[in-house]
């Protein structure tokens, strides 16, 4: 059964030449206890994708679905209701609220789903005794390590019993040990208890705990991962490019020249055989591109 | 018991609780303590003229309260009002400011001469000694006795006539009034064939109106006001001039009330403003934040009210200690218009951030 189902998803910013499209036409779905990694360079997308998914970002086009509801055609209004029941969210930076403990932490999130205050209480003491965090129930933040914020914010992401949860870079604020700890827990999650998790991170260490790994890169997603990258150096600048995505090249006596901008080819062209002393001059009526 | 983020929020920091709080408190106390004093000084300047036990109270035609017009009429005036049907009896009265020299000091007083027999117009009420006094003698007022150490036994000089101490009286206007026989005010102010005042007591069986009509209709050159308009007018003349700058400095105390809660809880609102994100995103109903931003509010407006009304209670009792004039009234009806002030603070107070808190993007909890 599929927990998560993302159709034909699209997000667009800005108009006219500012426009940039984010998201590109992506389609995949996580069922339910599968451990989904997403992956990619920075500026790919991940985040845009994660926040539409949790219904934080409203999209251009595309459906997204969570057990079985349309979050993307639900009324505004009833979104935070969607995210307070089926969606858990976990944060690189915690983001555990500073003046509450621990057990308050967790607790609160219950009794905003109108669970009473004792069962919301009883329900977060199981939660971070589970969790092993136990002897700090009654600690503020300031007093825990960052394990141990993430630990709590995990057992925040689990209080209301969501059927998914997101994970954005979570070990990305954590040591080795406390890194491994946490997939560990989002591993006990996703296999004890059945619940989806997606977890967006640059983590290679995560695709050990992953059922699968999602590739993104220029708002595409992929299963396979992409091709690894070959870099030239631009001869006119010294600056390293990338062959393949560079739009700025030129062909002189059968050889491909990369640069990273149209000035560096401008005066690479002009003057080839200062920056290739092999050329000659007369090379110059067998410039391509 | 629910977690109540506002109260974890409001007092896991202490100095700002303490300065909003102050803020409000401050702001109660200087909004409540110029209504007790408006109340209180409008109530004082009355008093004595509530205190006459008399119905009417006639004097000069034109002639409007004690302090502003000078209201002379023939001693014959009372024959001419006894022979009015209605009227019971008559009683002279006279007022009139005078300066004197007590160790040095130059006072201003109202020396009140009233019938002793009859004693309507006597002190309205004895702090010490005597409220009668008899020929050369004088009840002087508490601020008297007060201000410039003047005390039962001691003789003072009215115009060069000396009068001895009998009596320290209370409850007369802000500035201080004397009283004596009203045969030697006679004398002191060369009085003899005329009076300040008569004020009339009306038989049962009349009423007031139809009798002020007729001693207007029978007695030329006269007007009649009831105990409680020449009372207005004795309030009026002065409180008019005081009130358009009790309102202004009211307005001033009910904006340095919003102005402080307003920072106090916006910056609160603007350094949880990711905390806030957070609960957004994980859920939180709209209402929910608000409740937080309004309950911070609330907590802060309603212990500043407690304490300022404490403090104007108390305050008020100290300062006149030290200044006599600080006389304050503070009745029930001023402390409920002060609750809806500070209620006004709050809902004003809270506004801001919650107009801040309805634009936070929840997806800012992805920012690193």
């Amino acid at each position: 059964m599929n927990i998560l189902t993302v159709i034909n998803l699209k997000k667009v910013f800005g108009k006219g030449d500012t426009k940039v499209t984010a998201i590109n036409d992506v389609s995949f779905s996580v069922g339910q206890g599968e451990i989904v990694l997403i992956m990619g360079p920075s500026g790919s997308g991940k985040t845009t994708l994660l926040s539409m998914m949790g219904g934080l970002l409203t999209p251009t086009a595309g459906d997204i679905t969570i057990n079985e509801v349309n979050i993307t055609q639900a009324k505004r209004r009833a979104v935070p209701r969607i995210r307070l029941y089926e969606i858990g969210f976990v944060f690189q930076s915690f983001n555990i609220l500073q003046n509450l403990t621990a057990l308050e932490n967790v607790q609160i999130v219950g009794e905003l789903a109108g669970m009473p205050s004792y069962q919301a209480k009883e329900r977060a003491m199981e939660l971070l005794t589970k969790l092993h965090m136990e002897p700090r129930w009654h600690y503020l933040p300031v007093k825990l390590s960052g394990g141990q914020q993430q630990r709590v914010a995990i057992a925040r992401a689990i209080m209301n019993n969501p059927k998914l949860v997101l994970a954005d870079e979570p070990t990305g604020n954590l040591d080795s040990k406390s890194g491994h700890e946490v997939m560990m827990l989002f591993h006990n999650i996703a296999k004890a208890d059945h619940k989806t998790v997606v977890i967006v991170s640059h983590d290679e260490r995560i695709k050990d705990i992953a059922d699968r790994v999602l590739w993104i890169e220029d708002g595409k997603v992929s299963t396979a991962p992409p091709e690894p990258e070959v870099t030239v150096k631009d001869l006119v600048c010294g600056m390293k490019v990338d062959a393949k995505y560079s739009p700025f090249s030129t062909t002189i006596e059968g050889k491909n020249y990369t640069f990273c901008s149209e000035d560096c080819k401008i005066k690479f062209v002009e003057h080839p055989y200062q920056y290739v002393p092999t050329l000659h001059s007369s090379g110059l009526d067998k410039i391509t591109g | 018991m629910k977690i109540s983020l506002a109260q974890k929020n409001l007092f896991h920091e202490p100095a700002r609780l303490l300065i909003s709080v102050s803020g409000v408190t401050f702001a109660v106390f200087l909004i409540m303590i110029l209504l007790g004093l408006y109340r209180g000084w409008s109530e004082t300047l009355s008093e004595y003229i509530h205190n006459v036990d008399a119905q009417v109270w006639v004097m000069q035609q034109g002639s409007i309260d004690m302090s502003h017009s000078i209201s002379l009429l023939p001693n014959q005036t009372a024959d001419q009002l006894k022979q009015i049907k209605g009227v019971e009896a008559v009683h002279y009265l006279i007022g009139n400011r005078i300066v004197i020299t007590l160790h040095d000091d130059e006072v201003s007083t109202r020396v009140i001469g009233f019938d002793t027999t009859d004693q309507i117009g006597k002190p309205v009420s004895i702090v010490a000694g005597e409220a009668i006094p008899a020929e050369g003698e004088i009840v002087i007022d508490q601020l008297v006795h007060d201000n410039h150490d003047v005390n039962i036994g001691d003789t003072i000089d009215l115009n060069s006539t000396p009068f001895t101490v009998i009596g320290i009286s209370a409850g007369g206007p802000l500035f201080q009034q004397s009283y004596i026989r009203i045969e030697d005010a006679r004398a002191l102010f060369h009085m003899e064939d005329v009076s300040n005042f008569f004020v009339v007591s009306i038989a049962e069986e009349q009423t007031t109106t139809t009798v002020m009509n007729r001693i207007e209709d029978t007695i030329p050159g006269v007007d009649a006001q009831t105990e409680a308009e020449f009372a207005e007018n004795n309030e009026r003349e002065i409180m008019d001039k005081f009130l358009p700058i009790i309102l202004v400095l009211v307005c001033i105390g009910f904006i340095v009330g919003v102005v402080i809660i307003s920072l106090t809880i916006y910056t609160a609102t603007i350094e949880k403003i990711r905390e806030y994100g957070v609960l957004k995103a994980i859920g939180a109903p709209n209402f929910y934040l608000y409740r937080v931003v309004l309950t911070q509010s609330s907590i802060a407006g309603g212990i500043g009210f407690i304490l300022g009304t404490g403090l104007t209670y108390f305050g008020s009792d100290v300062i006149k200690k030290f200044e006599p004039l600080f006389v304050t009234l503070v009745k029930w009806q001023d402390v409920v218009v002060v609750a809806g002030m500070t209620l006004a603070m709050i809902i004003l107070a809270a506004y801001i951030p919650l107009r801040r808190m309805i634009k936070i993007d929840p997806a800012i909890v992805f920012k690193a």
